[in-house]
């Protein structure tokens, strides 16, 4: 075998190794973010967090806003209207978290089925 | 004159092609007596432009794909997160403040007095709007971080292939999407509120109606449209969809 023969062949095991140290791990993540019940519980844990938070700083400015004009809430009008924004709060946290699961869920199938950019299906683990 | 042929179909021309013998793949000419096969030039050349390229790969563009590594590692990290909650809250309340001073402003005009259940109910009801809206738009800032962190790593992915890569929003983006979500949702609420009070129609212009527009993933941009995503410039650098990236330079092709 010649020189360069075996330069090359040194060149393509170095390449594979490099390979494998730099792209491995993100595959194993793509196939662990397409494959695992844990990435729809955790989208969903977030989306219900976010909506909850924003939901709520929004309600916590109602009584500073209507204090501009120098009025306030009577009692009932604070019951009726804390009732109303619960309602509220219950029906977007299960309508977001509905669509959040369906999306996700679209997500996982995207990325196996290789609709973002390579996709499972053009890595390497399946081309081996 | 006629050409004589012959039983085979050649003519007495061709006869020269009936003594060309095919090349065999296994037959080995040698210019001497020695028994190895001679590297020819183009074969050291071909070996030492693929060592060139390795090490220009492994100092300029390795460093370059790490970076690009880090980048996607920190799209879902619990402080991106954040500032995207930030962002989305942020443009939310300040499109509902305007909103809420419309609503305000209006029923005063109208001769309703601050302190009665009218006046108040008006300014409930775009607040319940607003909580909404801001729940809405902080959750699906969340939803567009994992999206977005996912479109991050299967362009990695898709790096080591060699193979081009989707655009990708980044966080200017998503604030941006926040923003323009924030502003329709306000319009519509503000002209929700007042029309149905005065009877009368739009207020505020450019909003479709709340429930239309209250679709998480199909009516903005925040979440990227991979069917319509193209490779951006700066990605092409890496990833050789100008026609020679990073993959490109590698003599990793040669056996993907």
């Amino acid at each position: 075998m010649g020189v360069a023969d075996s330069e090359y062949a040194e060149l393509t095991r170095k390449d594979w190794e490099s390979y494998q140290t730099d792209f491995f791990p993100w595959e194993d993540k793509a196939v662990d973010f397409a494959m695992s019940e844990g990435t729809v519980d955790k989208a969903l844990e977030k989306a219900e967090a976010g909506i909850s938070r924003g939901h709520d700083n929004a309600v916590k400015s109602f009584d500073m806003d209507l204090a501009k004009y120098g009025v306030s809430e009577t009692a009932r009008e604070s019951t009726t209207r804390k009732r109303q924004n619960n309602l509220s709060k219950t029906a977007s946290v299960v309508s977001g978290l509905n669509k959040t699961r369906a999306h996700v869920q679209d997500l996982q199938q995207k990325v196996m089925a290789g609709d973002m950019a390579a996709g499972l299906s053009g890595s390497r683990l399946t081309e081996q | 004159m006629s050409a004589k042929f012959f039983n085979d179909g050649f003519c007495e021309d061709q006869i020269s092609f009936k003594k060309f013998q095919p090349f065999k793949f296994n037959q080995v000419f040698h210019k001497s007596d020695d028994d190895e096969v001679k590297e020819t030039a183009q074969e050291r050349a071909l070996v030492e432009v693929a060592s060139q390229k390795w090490n220009r790969g492994e100092q300029i563009y390795r460093p370059m794909q790490k970076k690009f590594m880090e980048k996607v590692d920190s799209i879902d990290s619990e402080a991106a997160n954040e500032y995207a909650a930030g962002i989305a809250n942020q443009h939310t309340k300040s499109a509902f403040d305007g909103t809420k001073g419309s609503v305000a402003t209006q029923d005063i005009r109208s001769g309703i007095n601050p302190n009665s259940g009218r006046f108040k109910g008006g300014q409930a009801e775009v607040s319940t709007k607003e909580a909404e809206a801001t729940g809405e738009n902080i959750g699906r800032s969340q939803v567009a971080q994992t999206e977005e962190s996912a479109t991050g790593m299967m362009n990695v992915v898709a790096l080591g292939q060699g193979q081009s890569t989707k655009a990708q929003l980044g966080i200017a983006g998503l604030a941006d999407s926040a923003a323009t979500k924030s502003r329709n949702d306000a319009a519509t609420a503000v002209n929700e509120a007042i029309s149905k009070r005065e009877g009368i129609g739009t207020v505020v212009g450019g909003a479709a109606s709340y429930g239309s527009n209250n679709d998480w993933f199909t009516d903005t941009k925040t979440i990227p449209d991979f069917d319509s995503a193209q490779s951006t410039p700066d990605m092409a650098g890496l990833q050789g969809d100008s026609g020679y990236g990073y993959s490109g330079l590698q003599p990793r092709q040669q056996y993907a």
